[in-house]
C-alpha cells in the first residue's frame, strides 16, 4: 500500500500551514524551503491559489479550477521564478500520518491509500 | 534564543545605513516579543521619530493564528500607537531574518527597504514615487523576480502625508487606523519588502509540532464562526442582510498565515465572481479587508460591485477604508468614481479612532505580545493563554509562567485594536 494526497483546493483558505508541517517534517524547524507540498500564492492578485505538491514522478498542481497532474519534465509555465522551485524540493515520502493532512485546519487535504 | 530570527535590525534613513545587531537572550526575556518589544525600542529611540517592526516568539509557527507582526510608533503625546500586520506580513518579516526592525530618521530621496535572508538593503525608490501601491507591489516583485515578496506599500496619499494614509499589503488595506503610510512617506521610505527564506528552530522541536497541532485540532474541533462578515459585525441587527447583499460579487474568502480563520473576502467585479480559473483579467477584483466599511458601503446604497471597486480605489491610493467609505456615503455617492472624488476632496480626513475603554483585554495584549492574531483569539476560546505559554516553552527553552507574563502585558501602554479587519 502507497499513501497519496487528495486535495481539495476549494477548502483551502491559503493559510500555508500544510508547508510548514512538511517543511518540519524535514528539517525539524520552521520554514517554507524544503517541503513537498506548498501554497501556490504566485498570484494573489487574482486571489487564484491553491496547492502544489510533488511525487516522485508527477506535479501536482491543486488550484481552484481544478487538479491537475503532470509527469516532472513537462514544461511547468506557472511556477514562480523565486524562492524555492518544486523541482529542486524533495518528492512526499508518502509519510504516515502526514503532518500536512494533520496541520491542515481546513479540512482540504486527506491522505488516501491505494494498492 | 530558539524560536526567534534572533536579529534586530536598525536603519538610519539620514545616514543610509543598515546594521543587524543581536536579539540578546537578556532583552528577550525581559519584553518577550510583539508590542512589548515595539514598546521597548520605540522608547530606545523616542529622539529620532522611530517606527518600529516586531514580531512575537510565536509569529512564523504552527500555533493556530500566528500571523501577527505589528508596526508602531509614537503619537503626538508620546503614547505608542500600535497597528497589526496581518495576512503573510508578520510571517514573512520573521522568516527573512528579522525579528525586529527600527527605522529612524528621514532618507534624503525615495527609498525602499528590502529584507531578505538576514540581508537588508535600502533601495532607490525614486521611480516608484508617484506610483499607487498596486503599481508599487508589481514593480518590486518584477525588479526582484519574486511574485511572492510581500510588499507594505505607501500610497499617493501617503506620500502627501494624508493622516488617514495606511499601510497596504501587497494590493490590500490593513487595519492600520494610526496612518502608517504617513509615517512612512514622510521619512520618504515607500515601502518595505520582505522575503523570508529563514528557518526557525525550537528547543522541543517534536513536543512543539505535537502541541501546535493539538492546538489546531482543538480550535476545528470546537467550531469557528462560518464566515466573514456577520462574525465580524459583532452583531450589527443587518449584517446577514449585508452578506446577503454581497454574496453574488464573492469569489473566494481567504485567511492569514497559520489561521483557520477566513477574515478575508475576495469579491470580483472586472469578471464573473464565480470564475475560479486565473484569467487573461489580470485585475478581476479586490480583497475587501474592512467588514465595518463593508458594511457602511452597504446601508449607503453601493452594490456589491461599486463596493469592491471603491475599496481597490481606496487601497491604490493607500488610505483606511472605513474613512473613505464614511466619507463616501456622507457624500451621498453610490458609485465608486462619485465616491472615490469624494474622497479625494477631503485629503485633510482623519481616522475615527476605536478606543476600548479600559484598554484591550488580556487575551487580546497577549496575542500582541506572542505574534498570535487577537481577532483569531476573541473567535475562538481555544487555545488558551496557557496553551500559548506551554509552545513558547517549548518553543525557547524560556521559564515563562503566567505571573511573569502578565507583567510583560501590563506594562504595555501603547494603544492597540483587537479588531484587524
Amino acid at each position: 500500500m502507497t499513501t497519496h494526497l487528495q486535495i481539495d483546493p476549494l477548502l483551502c483558505n491559503g493559510c500555508g500551514r500544510c508547508e510548514i508541517a512538511c517543511g518540519h517534517y524535514r528539517d525539524e524547524g520552521y520554514t517554507v524551503t524544503s517541503s513537498s507540498i506548498l501554497l501556490y500564492r504566485a498570484e494573489e492578485k487574482n486571489n487564484y491559489f491553491g496547492l502544489l505538491y510533488k511525487t516522485e514522478d508527477d506535479l501536482v498542481a491543486a488550484r481552484p479550477d481544478g487538479v491537475q497532474v503532470r509527469r516532472q519534465g513537462e514544461p511547468v509555465e506557472d511556477s514562480s521564478p523565486g524562492g524555492k522551485p518544486i523541482l529542486l524540493r524533495p518528492p512526499c515520502d508518502g509519510c504516515d500520518p502526514a503532518p500536512c493532512a494533520r496541520a491542515c485546519m481546513a479540512g482540504a487535504i486527506r491522505v488516501a491509500e491505494e494498492a | 534564543m530558539y524560536l526567534y530570527a534572533e536579529h534586530i535590525l536598525m536603519v538610519d534613513l539620514t545616514a543610509g545605513t543598515t546594521n543587524a545587531g543581536s536579539f540578546a537572550d537578556d532583552l528577550v526575556e525581559e519584553v518577550i516579543g510583539g508590542v512589548a518589544l515595539a514598546e521597548r525600542l520605540l522608547a530606545d529611540y523616542a529622539d529620532r521619530d522611530p517606527v518600529v517592526l516586531a514580531t512575537g516568539p510565536l509569529t512564523g509557527t504552527l500555533t493556530p493564528g500566528a500571523s501577527l507582526g505589528v508596526i508602531s510608533r509614537l503619537g503626538e503625546d508620546g503614547v505608542p500607537l500600535h497597528s497589526p500586520l496581518t495576512l503573510f506580513m508578520g510571517s514573512e518579516l520573521k522568516y527573512s531574518g528579522f525579528d525586529a526592525v527600527v527605522i529612524v530618521g528621514e532618507s534624503p530621496s525615495p527609498v525602499y527597504l528590502w529584507l531578505h535572508d538576514g540581508i537588508a538593503a535600502l533601495e532607490d525608490a525614486s521611480q516608484l514615487w508617484g506610483l499607487d501601491t498596486w503599481q508599487t507591489s508589481d514593480a518590486i516583485k518584477t525588479a526582484k523576480g519574486d511574485e511572492v515578496i510581500q510588499v507594505l506599500a505607501v500610497g499617493p496619499a501617503g506620500e502627501h502625508g494624508a493622516p488617514a494614509a495606511q499601510l497596504v499589503a501587497n494590493y490590500w488595506g490593513t487595519a492600520d487606523a494610526h496612518g502608517f503610510g504617513a509615517a512612512l512617506g514622510a521619512k520618504n521610505v515607500k515601502a518595505v519588502a520582505m522575503r523570508g527564506l529563514g528557518i526557525l528552530d525550537a528547543e522541543e522541536a517534536e513536543d512543539l509540532f505535537e502541541h501546535s497541532l493539538a492546538m489546531g485540532e482543538a480550535v476545528t474541533s470546537a467550531g469557528l464562526p462560518a464566515n466573514v462578515i456577520q462574525g465580524l459585525l459583532g452583531g450589527a441587527p443587518d449584517a446577514a442582510a449585508c452578506e446577503e447583499w454581497l454574496a453574488p460579487a464573492v469569489h473566494r474568502s481567504k485567511g492569514c498565515f497559520s489561521c483557520p480563520c477566513r477574515c478575508f473576502t475576495y469579491v470580483k467585479y472586472n469578471e464573473p465572481a464565480q470564475e475560479m480559473a486565473s484569467t487573461d483579467v489580470a485585475e478581476p477584483g479586490c480583497l475587501l479587508t474592512d467588514a465595518e466599511a463593508v458594511l457602511a458601503l452597504f446601508r449607503g446604497g453601493f452594490s456589491p460591485e461599486e463596493a469592491g471597486r471603491l475599496f481597490e480605489g481606496v487601497a491604490r491610493r493607500g488610505l483606511h477604508p472605513m474613512t473613505a467609505a464614511a466619507r463616501a456615503v456622507a457624500a451621498g455617492t453610490t458609485t465608486a468614481a462619485d465616491g472615490l472624488a469624494a474622497v479625494d476632496a477631503d485629503p485633510a480626513a482623519t481616522i475615527a479612532q476605536e478606543v476600548t475603554p479600559g484598554g484591550p483585554d488580556e487575551r487580546t495584549r497577549a496575542g500582541y505580545v506572542l505574534g498570535v492574531c487577537p481577532a483569531f483569539l476573541a473567535a475562538s476560546d481555544s487555545p488558551g493563554l496557557e496553551d500559548l505559554l506551554e509552545a513558547v516553552r517549548l518553543g525557547t527553552g524560556m521559564t515563562l509562567d503566567a505571573e511573569g507574563f502578565s507583567d510583560v502585558t501590563a506594562a504595555v501602554t501603547g494603544v492597540l485594536s483587537p479588531r484587524v479587519v
